[in-house]
């Protein structure tokens, strides 16, 4: 255990202990009952924990189990007492009360994609603190080595799921990624936070250049994943300079660089001529700190005529097009190969460099490689780009603008104006640096953050409380994400019932998240572990495709209103999910989902593709669920809602499963079953996560 | 002028009992006579067609005379070949407006319906030229010193887009002018359903006060028919054979959000879905003849079954639209207003196109949305002329912004003022509306990197469009509340509508 808790696994965990046979065990034990081991509730099973089961096992009681531990001063509970009694108990996990279920599930519900009820159960043993202290410590699910490996078996020959050989289908593989991810991943909560994050940095496989690269996408999500829940650290820029910065400074300087963004607006390969100023408008506008000055509560600051004041105008813009020209795919060799600028060797998964080789002479032609000798030096109209011979006289300048530039002007800013002459990475991280310290950056990020994971419209003081996290996490550091995002699901605003109960609060859930928790609430898997979905955006389908958000704007605007009910009084609520609810995707969703909920989602090509879902609770066993539609119902509703559904439809749910019977008990629950989560999923108490 | 002299000066207007707003007057010359058939009781449908992203309009209508060329030509960089964005002269499809003389423009050599249009004896076609959000009438020089109100954002899609779509830029967009134009206009539906109707976004634009949008989808084909899966009107129905006892199986459901119940999250959700079921079983009805599982139209709509048409995803959303026009008896209608739209025009990087191994803008991004534009509309067109209501239906274009006349070597960036098109029956077509932009008016207007200042504001050119669809001058005044700020532009779209 003590190893364990240290971290060894494998071998390493039984040697000179016991046998090699019992590894595989002895790691599974210890692994799925960490739970219970975690004596100090903690929410983690450390060296603390398994030097307390230690001194039990040596005798110590009480006091001395716990003296000179982190531990021993506790108070309430956990404490020496109550370690000694939870051992002697056998460490048993109390069966949690159904207001602490409700809860978990509540918190699962903004945590994760959607979860099981023993996921339930098991975080309703823990606090809120402890659950999403273990969910940081949850292995990464990696996506860009699965696209690879996919497009590597789509290659060989005989393969079931594509018939180009010779690519692999790289466009084929974003829905069997993203989804294998969402069900089988256990980092359920970074998963959730990157997807919110992507949702605001976006990219998307609707650009057919990153759908058919295949894994432009999937290094771009992992490499917001890789900072989410980062710690802040000291870390050398692409200048070469030290700096010690929350995630979220990293995160802007990653997005920045990835390919995947160069590609999407049309960072890659901007150059000095004419800067493209597509990424530079909107990283101001949408990725950092959006068009109006902010108080830190989120509201927009008014001038004393009452207006809204712009944070940027077109000088800025054009300040940033400037600082980030220069760049394009890693490592291109461009001064021997000058055809690279169009015909790039595409490294998806390394940030852009500076390309210092010659663009090609402006000839207006597609270059080509090779020598002509008859082509007449120092013309650039008659002859395609050489990469030899004569026309190296055809210099051009290197691709970064080095003027002067103005950015974002701000009390306090730091690098307001880059001065000329600069290289580009020194004015790409000045830039970054000028733009994560604006005052905007926090308020502006984690409102979105906590509309995508919590309530659509939170208070101010919500805002605030989150916003002044981002600005320093404690430690005087700012944009620490992992700090931010504890800080959003542990805030009162988010966990009390009180709050939950107010007529503004919760979130529209979108489709993709109905999606994957109709999945997720009873354990859907593929056998095969290959997820065969493509693209069910339609409004005869889902509804909205995961990874393929329409443009840069993203599926919804974060400030949308809907008209209707919650645009009663002087504000009108957002329901930015409600962007994409329309009369067809209402009913188109209704369509779909009475196939999935019946069998489980596409049943693929083969047995083992089929997305089956766990249903036996509810069908077999000794007491079948389907049999007394009470509990049915009060399942469906704590696992699927959190407890939300009315008391008038739970009543009229429990009155027709009873009505519906059949000569065969199996195919009577089967369908009692099949109804009730219909009628469920097509519920406005469904609809909306409280 | 900022904005408190405004207010100063019109209060002072009102103040002295000047003579009513009266918008647009049409000369007695410009009027065209319009019979409606006995039975439409004045039918009129509004198609609007949002360009997302921002059309390079300034390539969509070019100057074909040489001189004019040759300046277009400069201020786009030159030709492909030099990186810059000038459409190659002979590659132009030219037009005659009136007034401005025998082919003294063309249209993009990817849109030879809508030169042919142009040119059409019935004159269904219209280009009013530089138009685009403003929030007063506005000079370079008032531009340059700051000295005059401008929209918020300039530039940005979504400021752009939200201006064009709710005419109410220097407000939180609670509603739009397609949703206000529903609300002045509910009577003339029967009540159940929406005059607004949307099919491919538009979300803000056909918000109203009262009125909420019915959102329908495309329709898509399947082995050359309507893929019944895309029909316009849907119900979800429990097909699987669950043992209910009574009644529909929604109606579980629908009995819960008709239930009371205090979020206001959850009422809207249960509206919506409520509305979606009532107003898709009574759409459903009104349109389609179930015929063993299958649905079949049951008024039909001629429609090119051309191969480009069936896979143009524009001309499935005006196929959905052709089909509820076809029905508007059936439906009880006698205005509606369609939001359609086709994305990605914003084309910064992918404006050239590749052609026998050259740069070029006979191919590419915009070259392709641009053919798919042409078809969509033409095939429209003349499925309004063969069901006798192309008098009674206009489309007009939107679109975030104009281009920057300069090239940045892959593509444009964001400018300002645009053309549009106008097309139908009822359209004073031939003509150029506003002053097009020719290289005299450039210095004029040019505010840097040929991004062209605006001289007809957008409130202008669509309130136009809404008094043809039957708003008065109090009603336009309501849906367009800063259209008097500009009255300097409203004589230069008077004419162009018949009525």
């Amino acid at each position: 255990m003590t190893r364990f808790a240290l971290g060894m696994r494998g071998p390493t965990l039984y040697e000179r202990v016991g046998s090699v046979a019992g590894v595989a065990n002895s790691e599974s034990n210890v692994g799925t009952t960490l739970a219970r081991l975690d004596v100090d509730k903690d929410g983690l099973f450390t060296t603390i924990d398994a030097t307390v089961l230690a001194r039990y096992m040596a005798g110590f009681r009480n006091a001395a189990l716990v003296r000179g531990l982190s531990i021993e001063n506790n108070v309430a509970p956990p404490n020496a007492a109550s370690i000694t009694s939870y051992i002697e108990g056998g460490c048993v996990l109390s069966t949690p009360s159904f207001t602490a279920k409700q809860a978990a599930a509540r918190l699962l519900q903004q945590g994760t994609w959607g979860a099981s009820n023993a996921e339930i159960t098991a975080a309703a043993n823990r606090t809120p603190n402890e659950w999403i202290t273990d969910q940081f410590t949850k292995s990464r699910s990696l996506y860009t080595p699965y696209a690879e490996a996919l497009i590597a078996q789509n290659k060989v020959s005989g393969n079931p799921r594509c018939d180009q050989l010779d690519s692999g289908c790289p466009w084929a593989v974003h829905g069997p990624m993203f989804y294998k991810m969402a069900l089988e991943g256990q980092d359920q909560l970074r998963q959730r936070v990157t997807n919110a994050l992507l949702q605001t940095l976006v990219v998307s496989i609707g650009n057919n250049v990153l759908l058919d690269s295949g894994t432009g996408v999937a290094s771009y999500l992992d490499t917001i994943s890789k900072r989410v829940f980062e710690d802040p650290s000291a870390e050398v820029g692409v200048d070469g300079v030290s700096r010690t910065t929350g995630s979220f400074r990293k995160l802007l300087r990653d997005i920045t660089l990835h390919p995947a963004m160069g590609v999407y607006l049309d960072m890659l390969g901007s150059s000095f001529e004419v800067p493209n100023e597509n990424f530079a408008r909107e990283l101001l506008q949408l990725f950092s700190i959006g068009t109006v000055m902010l108080n830190n509560d989120g509201t927009a600051k008014l001038d004393g005529a009452g207006k809204t004041i712009p944070t940027y105008d077109e000088p800025a813009v054009q300040g940033f097009s400037k600082a980030f020209t220069g760049w394009h795919f890693a490592n291109q060799p461009m001064s021997t190969e000058p055809w690279r600028f169009y015909w790039p060797i595409a490294r998806w998964t390394e940030p852009m460099t500076p390309w210092t080789g010659r663009r090609c002479p402006q000839d207006g032609r597609w270059p080509q490689g090779t020598t002509d000798a008859t082509c007449p030096a120092g013309s650039p109209t008659g002859c395609w780009c050489k990469v030899t011979g004569t026309h190296a006289a055809l210099s051009y300048p290197p691709p970064h603008n080095t003027d002067s530039k103005s950015l974002l002007q701000y009390a306090n800013a730091p690098f307001a104006t880059l001065p000329a002459g600069q290289s580009p990475q020194q004015d790409l991280e000045q830039a970054i640096d000028n733009v994560f310290n604006h005052p905007n950056v926090g308020p502006f990020i984690v409102r979105q953050l906590i509309q995508r994971m919590v309530t659509s419209n939170p208070t101010p003081a919500y805002v605030n409380d989150i916003a002044n996290v981002f600005n320093n996490n404690g430690s005087n550091q700012r944009g620490d994400i992992k700090s931010v995002v504890r800080a959003i699901l542990l805030h009162s605003e988010a966990r009390s019932a009180t709050a939950a109960a107010q007529i503004s609060f919760g979130k529209l859930r979108e489709p993709i998240i109905k999606f994957l928790q109709l999945h997720r609430a009873f354990g859907a898997t593929a056998s095969s572990g290959y997820y065969d979905i493509w693209d069910i955006g339609g409004v005869e389908n889902v509804g909205q495709s995961p990874l393929k958000a329409p443009s840069v704007f993203n599926y919804y605007h974060p400030d949308f209103a809907p008209s209707g009910a919650m645009s009663y009084g002087a504000s009108p609520l957002q329901g930015p999910e409600f962007e994409i609810a329309s009369a067809s995707s209402v009913a188109g969703f209704a369509d779909f989902m009475k196939w999935g909920i019946t069998g489980g989602f596409n049943r693929g090509r083969t047995n083992g593709d089929h997305i089956a879902p766990n249903h036996a609770p509810y069908l077999s066993g000794a007491t079948p669920l389907a049999d007394n539609p009470t509990a049915l119902v009060n399942d469906l509703d704590l696992l699927l809602t959190a407890n939300n559904l009315k008391p008038g439809f739970k009543a009229n749910l429990i009155a027709m499963a009873g009505g519906i019977t059949r000569s065969d008990i199996n195919e009577q629950r089967q369908q009692r079953l099949y109804a009730v989560l219909w009628q469920i999923v097509q519920s406005a108490d469904y609809a909306i996560q409280r | 002028m900022n904005r408190r002299k405004f207010i100063q000066s019109s209060a002072a207007l009102s103040a002295i009992g000047a003579a009513p707003f009266v918008p647009f007057s049409i000369s007695t010359a410009d009027a065209g006579t319009i019979t409606p058939s006995a039975d439409e009781s004045g039918y009129r449908a509004l198609v609007c067609l949002f360009l997302f992203g921002g059309n390079d309009s300034h390539n969509m209508i070019v100057p074909f005379q040489t001189s004019e060329y040759n300046s277009y030509a400069a201020s786009r960089n030159g030709q492909a070949a030099g990186n810059g964005l000038a459409l190659p002269l002979a590659s132009l499809l030219p037009i005659s407006p009136t007034g401005l003389g025998s082919s003294s423009l063309g249209f993009h050599p990817a849109m030879p319906s809508m030169q042919a249009l142009f040119a059409d004896a019935a004159k269904p076609l219209a280009i009013v030229a530089n138009t685009g959000p403003l929030l007063s009438e506005t000079t370079l020089s008032q531009y340059q010193t700051s000295n005059v109100e401008l929209p918020p954002q300039l530039f940005s899609h979504s400021d752009m887009q939200m201006h064009w779509q709710s005419m109410r830029p220097d407000q939180p967009a609670v509603t739009g002018w397609g949703g206000r134009i529903a609300d002045v206009f509910r009577v003339a539906s029967s009540g159940r359903l929406p005059v607004s109707i949307g099919l491919g976004g538009g979300g803000i634009f056909m918000k109203g006060d009262i009125a909420t949008p019915y959102q329908v989808m495309p329709v898509r084909y399947a082995s050359g028919a309507i893929d019944p899966r895309t029909r316009i009107a849907r119900t979800p129905v429990a097909e699987i054979n669950w043992n209910w006892t009574g009644s529909k199986p929604q109606d579980v459901f629908i009995n819960d959000y008709s239930s009371a119940r205090a979020n206001l999250l959850e009422q809207q959700y249960g509206r919506l879905t409520k509305g979606s079921l009532e107003i898709g079983e009574f759409v459903g009805n009104a349109m389609y003849a179930e015929n063993a599982g299958n649905y079949s139209l049951r008024n039909a709509v001629p429609w090119s079954s051309a191969a480009g048409v069936l896979n143009n995803p524009l001309a499935a959303q005006l196929h959905a639209v052709a089909a509820m026009i076809a029905a508007r008896q059936a439906l009880g209608t006698t205005r509606q207003v369609f939001f359609v739209s086709l994305g990605g025009f914003d084309n910064h990087g992918d404006q050239f196109g590749n052609v026998n191994n050259t740069k070029s803008l006979l191919a590419g991004k915009h070259y392709s949305l641009l053919s798919l534009v042409d078809q969509a509309l033409k095939t429209f067109y003349d499925a309004t002329v063969s069901m006798g209501v192309s008098n009674l239906v206009t489309t007009m274009t939107m679109s975030d912004f104009g281009r920057t006349l300069k090239s940045n070597g892959q593509g444009s960036d964001h400018g300002w003022g645009s053309h549009q098109l106008v097309l139908g029956g009822a359209v004073n077509g031939g003509r150029v509306y506003g002053d097009f932009p020719f290289a005299a008016k450039l210095p004029l207007i040019d505010i840097g990197q040929g991004r062209l200042l605006p001289e007809i504001a957008a409130d202008v050119y669509t309130a136009r469009l809404a008094q043809w669809f039957g708003a008065n001058s109090t009603e336009l005044a309501t849906i367009f509340p800063n259209l008097s700020r500009f009255p300097s532009h409203l004589p230069k779209v008077a004419s162009l509508m018949k009525s």
